[in-house]
C-alpha cells in the first residue's frame, strides 16, 4: 500500500535528522576557509587543493549521517580531507600525475603572495617536508591541540609532537642552509617577550633585568 | 666526468651554528609564518565553484549522490 511505505520512509528521516543537517551544513560552509588552507597546505596548488576541498564537502554531505552531532565537526572534516589526500596521493604516487601533485613550489598567485608575506623561503622549504610532517605543523597552527591533531591523524600525541619537532628542525635548516631567510620580523613587530628572551640570552647587551 | 655528489652531504653538515637565542628566533619566526600563511587563505574570499557546489548539494538534498 502506498501510505505504509510512505510512513515508512517517514520513520528513517526523522525531523530530528533534517535540522541536525541543516547545522550540519552550516558547521560544513563554516569550515571551508580552514579546509582550503588545510588542502593548501598539503597540496600546495591553490587549484588542486580546491579540487580537495570540494571532494571532502561532497563526500562530508554525502556521509552526513555518520557524524554524531555534539562532537567536533571541523575534525571530523579534516580527516576526511586528509583520508581523500593520501588515497589520491598514493593513486598518484603510482602513476605519472605524481610529479604534477608534487611540484608544490610556489608560482604564479601563490608565488605572489608568498612573496608579499615575506614568505618565499619559508613556503619553498615546507613543501619539501613529507606530508605527515606538513599536517602535522598546519593542524597544530591552525586551532587543534596536539590531542586533536593525533585524533585526525590517526596516531598517538607523542608520534605529533616528535614530527613537529623534527619538521621544524628541518624548516629551519633547509632556509638557514641555503641562505634564504625565514619569515623576518621586524623591529616593530617584536614584542615585549622577544626582548625579553634576548635579554636572558644575552645579559650584558642590555644591561641587567630589572 | 666526475660529478660532484653534492645530494650526499649529510643535512647535519650544513647545519649552520647558531646560537640558542638565534634557534629560538627562528623557531619563533617559524611559527608565525606558518601561521600567517594559514591566516592568508583563511581570509581569501571563497571561490565561486564552492558556492555552486553547496548549491548542487541543497537542491539535491535528499537525493542519492547527484
Amino acid at each position: 500500500m502506498r501510505t505504509n511505505g510512505s510512513s515508512a520512509t517517514a520513520s528513517s528521516t526523522t525531523p530530528v535528522q533534517q535540522s541536525a543537517g541543516d547545522t550540519f551544513r552550516d558547521g560544513l560552509v563554516e569550515t571551508i576557509p580552514a579546509l582550503r588552507a588545510f588542502a593548501r597546505s598539503l597540496c600546495g596548488k591553490r587549484d588542486v587543493a580546491d579540487d580537495l576541498v570540494q571532494e571532502t564537502m561532497m563526500k562530508g554531505w554525502q556521509s552526513r549521517e555518520r557524524f554524531q552531532p555534539g562532537t567536533n565537526l571541523k575534525a571530523w572534516l579534516f580527516a576526511i580531507l586528509r583520508n581523500e589526500f593520501y588515497s589520491s596521493y598514493r593513486r598518484a604516487k603510482t602513476v605519472a600525475n605524481y610529479a604534477a601533485m608534487e611540484s608544490t613550489k610556489p608560482e604564479g598567485v601563490d608565488a605572489d603572495q608568498y612573496a608579499k608575506l615575506d614568505l618565499t623561503d619559508l613556503m619553498r622549504a615546507f613543501d619539501e617536508l613529507a606530508p605527515e610532517q606538513r599536517e602535522a605543523l598546519i593542524l597544530t597552527v591552525g586551532e587543534f591541540s596536539y590531542e586533536e591533531a593525533a585524533a585526525i591523524c590517526g596516531c598517538a600525541v607523542g608520534t605529533i609532537k616528535s614530527r613537529i619537532s623534527r619538521a621544524r628542525k628541518q624548516l629551519e635548516q633547509l632556509v638557514e642552509g641555503r641562505g634564504g631567510k625565514l619569515a623576518v620580523r621586524t623591529q616593530s613587530q617584536e614584542d615585549a617577550a622577544d626582548v625579553f628572551l634576548k635579554k636572558l640570552s644575552n645579559p650584558t647587551q642590555d644591561g641587567p633585568l630589572r | 666526468m666526475m660529478v660532484e655528489k653534492t645530494q650526499s652531504v649529510a643535512t647535519e653538515e650544513i647545519t649552520p651554528v647558531i646560537s640558542h637565542g638565534d634557534r629560538r628566533a627562528h623557531q619563533k619566526a617559524i611559527g608565525q609564518g606558518l601561521r600567517k600563511f594559514f591566516n592568508a587563505v583563511v581570509s581569501e574570499p571563497i571561490p565561486d565553484e564552492f558556492i555552486a557546489l553547496l548549491k548542487q548539494m541543497d537542491e539535491g538534498k535528499d537525493g542519492g549522490t547527484g
